[in-house]
């Protein structure tokens, strides 16, 4: 430990009684959280998950996630009171003349988007399987530089210039 | 004391950072101090490969002197696993039978339990690592009285598995890179008759920052505040530069934002001119960086230990996490070398504070070097995590 060497060692910064000062400055000032605006910046957005990079992985969890769920189906089954489910029975057939065009409507759409999302993902593999094909032509040409160059130099040690 | 088995779902030379990249530097430390320590694991190249693909022969290989016994891994249903692993990343709720499906068609090697549970009595201990893959599960019920998991909990929908809760709760040790990892483990299991150690991971410590070489080299000769890492959202790095330029707007000051590191990010064009954007630099350059900063930031909430900070520290600057990120928050309080913000008004007086008090930034930041050298310099770690090893298997062979 070098303590003692300097004016401000590990024994006497406190953190959190600097961070209380801090707070105590941001009380007095009036300042309020609420009174800023960052909606320009999405700040915070690492909380939702959703990364900036491409990720093979989430592709293919949202995508099959997607396949299997885009159908709403309107006769889900109701379970619990049977008394509650007749209610409730009743209650959708009554209605169903105002939400069945809805989820129909709704339905489409998904099948719609689940098919962009498909033809995304396929095309991303495609090109994914290319740029494997891409790579190993590659490694395959270095190897060939490699060799090519060796012969070279066997033959300029051999015969000269 | 036998020899030491690490088991890990892949392993290789060149695999960067996380959980991977620690149990390298662990096992290769081992290894010079003359511990025979062992890796076993799949042929699976790394996480980003693809899991059901024998990358690497099976058999032993020498990595870097260190024998690395690679299995065999289990075809897996891929798309079952993806079903599930949707609704954990979405927070919907799963069943115990869907955990047990996630578990399975994840990555495993049952060849490599089948080999962990016959050769037990050829092993000191088996330490898995990280706690959420097949390798770790299963590997821990071939053996568990030899067992010793070094996690790497963050607090997600994946730590809550039932299946964790009644398997993690059967090992002999745990091994915690920071003291909020350790608490949220003791809310989440049961782990009364499990010892505990909270160690950290080796950092290496010999290097020495230059300011005057990377101000010259890169022409900044302003005050900056430093972000170094991968510039992803996920990172909060839009916080950053939010509130960076919220700061700027609102103080007179010359503070420019230097950020190294890979990945894009969109810097709103009112202050482009006083963000530099370097991408990816010479290791050494980093070290400069650090060394030249007034401070450095980690706006990141969810780190499981943060190798940045300690490097800043090693430089002797003083860091500026984010409160919403118990580790970092944690690190900074017990090293007494940094600040934190959890709006944007303590952001801006944090700033403030360092810039009016330069003396306590700068014992801020010498603190931080103590901090790091006294616990997680290399021959430290390598000397606690064999205490540790010899205190669960009841051992006092010295190394």
């Amino acid at each position: 430990m070098r303590a003692g060497r300097r004016e401000w060692t590990m024994q006497n910064i406190d953190v959190e009684k600097i961070m209380k000062e801090i707070r105590q400055d941001i009380a007095e000032k009036g300042y309020k959280e609420e009174d800023l605006d960052f909606t320009d910046i999405a700040v915070d957005a690492g909380r939702t998950g959703c990364g900036s990079e491409f990720d093979e992985n989430e592709l293919a969890g949202q995508a099959a996630y997607l396949n299997s769920h885009y159908n709403n189906p309107i006769y889900f089954p109701l379970k619990g009171n049977p008394v509650k489910v007749f209610f409730q029975k009743a209650v959708r057939r009554m209605l169903l003349f105002v939400i069945f065009p809805g989820f129909q409507f709704q339905n489409k759409f998904n099948v719609a988007t689940v098919r962009c999302i498909n033809q995304f993902k396929h095309y991303v593999d495609e090109n994914e399987a290319l740029a494997k094909q891409v790579k190993a032509q590659q490694e395959e040409l270095e190897e060939c530089k490699k060799q090519l160059a060796a012969l070279q130099k066997e033959m300029k040690d051999r015969f000269g210039a | 004391m036998k020899k030491l088995g690490f088991v890990i779902p892949w392993y290789g030379p060149d695999i960067p950072g996380g959980a991977e990249a620690a149990l390298r530097g662990l096992v290769e430390h081992l290894h010079e101090a003359g511990v025979e320590a062992e890796v076993l694991t799949t042929r699976v190249e790394a996480f980003s490969a693809d899991w059901n693909t024998n990358y690497y022969p099976a058999g032993v290989e020498l990595v870097h002197g260190v024998p690395v016994r690679r299995f065999d891994v289990r075809v897996r249903d891929k798309e079952a696993f993806e079903q599930i692993n949707f609704k954990y990343m979405n927070g919907l709720p799963v069943s115990y039978e869907e955990e047990r499906v996630f578990l399975e068609e994840m990555v495993n090697s049952p060849q490599l339990y089948e080999y962990m549970a016959a050769h037990k009595d050829e092993y000191e201990l088996y330490v898995f690592t990280p706690y959420m893959f097949g390798t770790t599960y299963y590997g821990v019920q071939a053996a568990p009285e030899k067992a010793v998991l070094i996690p790497c909990f963050h607090d997600e929908s994946y730590a809550y598995m039932k299946h964790f809760k009644e398997v993690f709760s059967k090992v002999q040790g745990m091994i915690f890179l920071a003291e909020p990892e350790k608490e949220l483990a003791e809310q989440l299991y049961d782990t009364d008759n499990v010892k505990k150690a909270v160690l950290g991971t080796g950092i290496y410590t010999d290097f020495v920052g230059d300011k005057e070489r990377f101000r010259e080299k890169y022409k900044i000769d302003k005050p900056f505040l430093l972000y170094a890492g991968r510039k992803d959202v996920g990172k909060n790095i839009y916080t950053l530069i939010a509130y960076y330029r919220e700061y700027v707007k609102r103080q007179e000051t010359d503070l420019q934002l230097v950020l190294i590191g890979g990945g894009e990010v969109t810097i709103p064009e009112d202050i482009k001119d006083r963000v530099h954007d370097l991408g990816f630099v010479p290791i050494q350059d980093k070290y400069d960086a650090y060394a030249a900063a007034e401070v450095m930031c980690n706006p990141s909430h969810n780190e499981s230990f943060s190798i940045v900070i300690m490097e800043s520290w090693l430089c002797n600057r003083p860091v500026l996490v984010s409160g919403a990120c118990a580790v970092t928050k944690n690190f900074a309080i017990k090293a007494a070398g940094g600040l934190y913000f959890d709006t944007y008004y303590e952001f801006e007086g944090a700033l403030e504070y360092y810039k009016n008090h330069p003396d306590v930034a700068d014992a801020m930041g010498a603190n931080g070097r103590e901090y790091v050298m006294e616990h997680f310099a290399w021959d430290v770690i390598v000397k606690n995590y064999m205490d540790f090893f010899q205190r669960v298997s009841g051992e006092q062979t010295k190394i």
